[in-house]
């Protein structure tokens, strides 16, 4: 069977996922979420299924194709979304995470899926790869969850007993789950960062060459280094721990559109 | 003598004034007598009555053509009513609509306070003394076993009596919005006053840990703080107690604001990571508005925590809703099983008669064949074989015309008995 057929039925389940949730957003109906929860699930095997097939049929070298890029994107998306949600009841952040799921799966089902030259990619390249989507997808949920936080905050403040009043557990719950999200996605990054290290040695005998997106990646370590140190040392919680991850966030869109969408001259670009 | 029909007569809240509801309420010996009276008549065959401040329904199974009438006879004499006083307050309810009312009353979507748990246990000790007493049978105990399920269901599968909904159970839910556990967290009353008393138990008994009482009067403040097990405080003591407490509940009989940004602020910039939660009860109000625009501080007044207890109360509706399709599919399945129930009696007369055919024609004809024992056996067999698969078809099709049209059920078990030949009861 060709990868396709399962990219684009991932596609359309995390569509299908997205729509209920919204709904459920709006009517407040849990079957809307059960519906949501499903089909993001049988869309986490569509999408897992259409990963293996490209790898199974373009080795490890696919993954850093931008199909395999954004395959990679969505189902770690999707992963961290499913484990978070049915742990601590979080079915509403289904609304604003599924889009990002939604929209990676799109792309990958248009975008090309043969490598631009020859990677002897390994384990080491695997771990690299891996743990960065890893890495942003847990910094992409601690943003959702931050934007519902201070959604939440607001309403709680403003006296708005809205569908975030009813269905969201509590501020620290969201509070102490962002702040893991962040630590588990620094704890990636690192990973990343470090698998990286070693693979560029390998291949160009260097450790690290001040490329972009090395250079980027280092500021957004940084910025997440100094959000957990403030978190635990600078009492910066609440609102402020949830700023704080959005910047953090923006960092990481900026890097990954800037250097891998739009620049052609770094070797992680998809371009050229 | 018609067929079984399951009834209710009642009055509740929707229809009936409390000194009607009074009236007709029954409570202990009363109760026990009044259900042997009521199971002693010759129209009721099961019955049991709940009798709570909210409601009096009796529930039955008669055969009777006018179902109603001796249950609403006895209920004139026994009370002493008039027959105008029970056609203009209570509700006749039979089959169907009896069984649904009585899955919505013991899942409490008819209670005043849709949700509130009590009537669960009003429900299970009106069944309870009826199967005491002999008063329930075959029908009324599936019934009453079926809306305890189903109340169970709902209970745990809709949100029907999570959200708080009264004013002491709102600030306890609002807390738990913002500190998620209430373990370890401290709260402090400031004055003294039953709804604020009432909010910091509800507090202590989610998890609370310690109580802070601030008073005028140092005597009072200890006073109440020897209720709680807390410590009390002056009320010069008040910038301290701030900077301790997670929760403070105010409800003071003083004319200006007791909690100011002069003496709130800095306390709140004592404790950045924790959030403070004022929950103001007093009128005239003992917090002064303008706090709400601090960070990491959330006030809330007597107004708005009755908005959270009409905004619970509406979530709560959504939630009955949800809670109705649940009973829906029990009020079926029971009407069903009550169906079957009522067709069983001709099943087994028709089965009966056949079998006596068989027996009769064998006994008169097996002697003269002059079969050996194993043969005679076999023909024994044969003849049940026959029977069995004749009657197969006629019953099963008897079975779900009866189950799946009311109005033409009687009608059916007309011609079936017509066509068997099978006596009147």
């Amino acid at each position: 069977m060709k990868p396709q057929v399962f990219v684009y039925s991932a596609a359309v389940l995390y569509g299908i996922s997205t729509l209920h949730y919204l709904l459920y957003l709006i009517f407040q109906k849990e079957k809307l979420a059960v519906v949501g929860l499903y089909s993001a699930r049988f869309g986490f095997l569509t999408n897992l299924a259409a990963l293996i097939l490209l790898v199974l049929n373009g080795g490890g070298a696919s993954l850093f194709t931008p199909k395999g890029a954004f395959l990679l994107l969505g189902i770690s998306v999707v992963s961290v979304f499913l484990y978070y949600s049915t742990k601590h009841r979080l079915s509403l952040s289904g609304a604003f995470l599924m889009p990002w799921a939604t929209v990676s799966l799109l792309v990958a089902s248009f975008s090309s899926g043969t490598p631009k030259v020859e990677l002897p990619v390994g384990t080491v390249g695997m771990v690299h790869i891996v743990s960065a989507f890893l890495g942003y997808s847990a910094f992409i949920f601690a943003g959702v969850l931050s934007v519902i936080y201070l959604i939440f905050e607001r309403h709680l403040k403003k006296k708005k007993f809205s569908v975030f009043f009813h269905k969201l557990p509590s501020l620290s719950l969201l509070e102490t789950v962002i702040y893991r999200a962040i630590t588990v996605g620094f704890m990636f990054i690192t990973v990343s960062m470090f698998a990286g290290a070693v693979w560029s040695e390998r291949l160009f005998g260097t450790y690290w060459s001040w490329h972009p997106k090395q250079v980027a990646t280092l500021i957004s370590w940084f910025v997440y280094a100094g959000v957990i140190h403030l978190y635990l040392y600078g009492n910066w919680k609440g609102k402020r721990l949830c700023y704080l991850s959005l910047a953090g966030l923006s960092v990481i869109m900026l890097n990954f559109i800037g250097v891998n969408l739009l620049s052609s001259k770094d070797i992680h670009s998809f371009k050229g | 003598m018609g067929e079984l029909t399951l009834c209710c007569l009642g009055v509740s809240h929707k229809t009936a004034p409390v000194s009607v509801r009074e009236k007709f309420s029954f409570k202990g010996e009363e109760l026990e007598d009044a259900l042997l009276k009521l199971n002693s008549l010759p129209e009721v065959d099961e019955c049991f009555i709940l009798s709570t401040c909210n409601r009096v329904e009796v529930y039955f199974a008669t055969r009777a053509n006018a179902p109603f009438k001796g249950v609403i006879d006895f209920l004139v004499s026994y009370k002493n009513a008039s027959v105008e006083e029970i056609s203009k307050y209570f509700y006749k309810k039979s089959q169907q609509d009896a069984v649904r009312h009585g899955f919505y009353v013991a899942s409490s979507l008819d209670s005043m306070v849709v949700g509130e748990p009590q009537i669960v246990g009003q429900f299970k000790d009106a069944f309870s003394l009826a199967k005491e007493l002999g008063t329930v049978g075959t029908v009324l105990c599936r019934f009453c076993e079926t809306a305890l399920k189903v109340s169970k269901r709902v209970r745990t599968e809709t949100g029907i009596s999570k959200n708080a909904v009264s004013i002491s159970f709102a600030a306890v839910e609002l807390a738990k919005k913002i500190f998620g556990e209430l373990a370890g967290k401290r709260v402090a009353i400031i004055g003294a006053g039953e709804m604020a008393e009432l909010a910091v138990r509800h507090l202590i008994s989610n998890g609370a840990s310690e109580v802070l009482v601030v008073n005028r009067t140092l005597e009072k403040a200890r006073k109440l703080a020897q209720e709680f097990g807390g410590r009390a405080y002056p009320l010069t003591e008040l910038p301290t107690v701030l900077k301790l407490a997670d929760i403070v509940i105010s409800s003071t009989g003083a004319p200006g604001y007791v909690l100011t940004p002069e003496n709130v602020v800095p306390a709140l910039k004592s404790r950045p990571d924790r959030p403070l939660f004022l929950i103001d009860i007093a009128v005239p109000r003992d917090v002064d508005p303008a706090l709400n625009d601090y960070d990491g501080l959330y006030l809330y007044d007597i107004d708005d925590l009755q908005h959270v207890v009409e905004a619970n109360i509406k979530e709560r509706l959504k939630e009955a809703e949800v809670a109705k399709e649940i009973i829906e599919e029990y009020v079926q399945r029971f009407m069903k099983w009550l169906r079957e129930l009522e067709i069983a009696p001709l099943i087994a007369e028709l089965k009966e008669k056949a079998e006596a055919i068989r027996r009769e024609v064998l006994q008169r004809r097996l002697p003269k064949l002059g079969l050996t024992p194993e043969q005679e056996a076999e023909v024994d067999n044969i003849t049940r074989i026959i029977i069995n698969k004749l009657l197969h078809q006629p019953i099963t099709s008897v079975k779900r015309k009866a189950v799946a049209e009311e109005e033409t059920r009687s009608q059916v078990v007309q011609i079936f008995r017509e066509i068997f030949g099978l006596g009147k009861e």
